[in-house]
């Protein structure tokens, strides 16, 4: 099937500022962009938070057809949109007619497991520092050169750390308190500074070898 | 192309955490794959079989190996650089589609790890959750996409606790009136709606179709809170008969008053003559109705034997499938996950395919997993 007979069969249509999806609708379609802009954002504390703005080619909504859970994020059209949609029903045809998009999305997912692995060690950590701490080196690891890395900067609130450690906001502004009082950390309005980043390896290396 | 090349006994093909952008297949010998478990807790040793991919996840998402692949015996691997992989995955889209499936399920299995995980934090269900997203855009004066989410939330979940509210809110929005200040919160309202409650909500009331709703409740503009005004008066016609009992047995149901809601669809089970199908249709509604009251008011065994006469006596009925799904509910409620799996097995055969079908299988692997 070419381009467009794909689009008659599958194609759709948003006009800017259209939401497409909301987050926590039940949905099993997702969507690959052919034309236009896509926002996608989440609801944190009563503000709607960006989390990624995407283009042609890109793919959302692919997680509902893998599991049968509500949509994680909002996808609002920043612009006249044409997507394709397809569903569980009509992915086979889909991705053995256009095996281009079949090898993307096996790139994107082979990324989403390493991602959910990575938030999943944090999670297992049992030492709420090292949780935090483990939440920076996540962060630092998506540096390309990140090992030899020894200072960074993010633009992360409070309530992500918080969010990344599955812990309570408050908890995590003790600790963040605390390292910058000590000097393991810089804390600005909108981003924290770590002048070393080895002072978090030690951190989660000396927990990380406790439960073993 | 892809490589042939030869690895000698004890050799190490990639060491974990080393980056490398090469996917291999195993032709000749034996390979074994190590690595740690994501908690650091146990050592994982795996073999490679002949004809199997390893490498593929870390060299295609550009990330540190996660396992050391060791050389047990001589071995010969196919090595695919990153567009060798490429151009096989366009030439095999099967092969890739089989990857697809693995990888969604590892990738399942480690969300399904993270959510336990978070569960503990007593997040809310995800009902509450839509409901409280198309609040906050409200709030946010997004009316658009409040008005969305409102809608949303009450085209799937409109016997909700919470759908009162959300049509009033969703009237407001579409007004353009600003978020009412005075609102009680969403928490404060679900604790007393479960105070008011006869009993529990159960899981069954997002799934009671159109028909078995108030007729204030499938109309687009309802009166708000309008739920005292006598049913049927929107559509003009001033009902009798059975169909005069059936509404009256819904509109008592609805208020949680099931002895009164069993009392009008007995008397519509009474009914000896019918005017035409339409009437003696009510016939099959209000044997349906009449055994979901019975379970609402707890008396499971009555109900369970009302479904059972409902199943027997309109084996065509379009309810076949929530009646099979109401008696699994009882069998659980009763503890008895053997008989209930296999209630929701019949309901989830049921043609056609639909949201009571998802939700008899989504019981099914719950009760499983149990």
């Amino acid at each position: 099937m070419n381009t467009n007979a794909l689009f008659q069969k599958f194609g759709k249509q948003f006009n800017a500022n259209d939401i497409i999806f909301c987050e926590f609708e039940p949905g099993n379609d997702f969507y690959l962009i052919q034309s236009g802009r896509v926002k996608i954002s989440k609801i944190v504390r009563d503000k709607e938070k960006t989390m990624d703005i995407l283009g042609p080619g890109d793919i959302f909504g692919e997680m509902a057809i893998l599991e049968e859970q509500p949509r994680s994020a909002t996808a609002i059209a920043l612009d006249t949109v044409q997507v394709l949609h397809f569903n569980r029903e009509n992915f086979v045809t889909l991705m053995t007619s256009q095996p281009q998009l079949a090898h993307k999305l096996l790139v994107i997912f082979a990324r989403r497991i390493y991602d959910a692995k990575r938030r999943l060690m944090i999670l297992l950590l049992d030492d709420l520092q090292a949780k935090v701490a483990d939440v920076f080196l996540m962060l630092s690891e998506k540096e390309p050169n990140y090992k030899e890395l020894r200072h960074l900067s993010l633009n992360v609130t409070v309530d992500d750390i918080a969010n990344w450690c599955g812990e309570p906001s408050d908890r995590v502004q003790q600790v963040l308190h605390q390292w910058a009082r000590t000097g393991k950390i810089e804390l600005y309005a909108d981003r924290v500074v770590i002048p070393n980043l080895n002072d978090m390896r030690r951190i989660v290396a000396t927990k990380r070898k406790e439960t073993r | 192309m892809p490589a042939l090349r030869n690895y000698s006994a004890g050799s190490i093909i990639y060491f974990a955490g080393d980056l490398g952008d090469e996917i291999y297949v195993l032709q000749k010998g034996r390979i074994v794959l190590l690595s740690t478990s994501l908690d650091q807790k146990e050592d994982i040793k795996e073999d490679v079989r002949r004809g199997e991919f390893f490498g593929v996840k870390s060299a295609l998402g550009h990330y540190p190996r996660e396992e050391t692949a060791q050389v047990l015996t001589d071995s010969q691997v196919l090595v695919f650089k990153l567009p060798d992989f490429e151009q096989f995955a366009l030439r095999n889209p099967r092969v890739i589609l089989q990857m697809l499936r693995v990888f969604s399920s590892q990738l399942r299995k480690v969300h399904k790890k993270v959510r336990e995980l978070l569960g503990e934090q007593g997040l809310r269900e995800n009902q509450v959750e839509l409901l409280n997203v198309a609040e906050t855009y409200y709030r946010l004066t997004k009316m658009d996409y409040a008005i969305y989410a409102f809608e949303a939330f009450l085209r799937h979940y409109g016997q909700h606790a919470l759908a009162p509210r959300a049509r009033k809110l969703l009237q407001l929005a579409k007004s353009g009136a600003p978020y009412p200040l005075n609102l009680p919160t969403i928490e404060d309202e679900l604790i007393q709606a479960e105070k008011t409650a006869p009993s529990p909500t159960s899981y069954l009331e997002s799934t009671t179709s159109d028909w078995a709703s108030l007729p204030g409740d499938s109309l687009s503009a309802p009166p708000l809170d309008d739920f005292s005004a006598p049913p049927l008066e929107s559509t003009g016609s001033i009902p009798s008969g059975p169909a005069q009992n059936y509404y009256e047995g819904l509109n008592y149901f609805s208020q949680g008053d099931y002895a009164k809601a069993i009392e009008c669809f007995e008397r519509v089970l009474q009914t000896k003559t019918f005017s035409g199908q339409v009437e003696a249709d009510f016939l099959e509604k209000a044997a349906y109705e009449q055994a979901r009251s019975y379970l609402k008011m707890g008396q499971l065994d009555v109900a369970m034997q009302k479904f059972s006469i409902f199943l027997k006596k309109y084996p065509n009925s379009s309810m076949q499938k929530k009646a099979w799904i109401h008696i699994g509910e009882i069998y659980e409620k009763k503890n008895d996950k053997a008989r209930a799996i296999n209630c929701y097995e019949r309901a989830a055969k049921i043609f056609p395919e639909d949201k009571d079908t998802s939700m008899a299988r989504n019981r099914i692997r719950e009760l499983q997993q149990a």
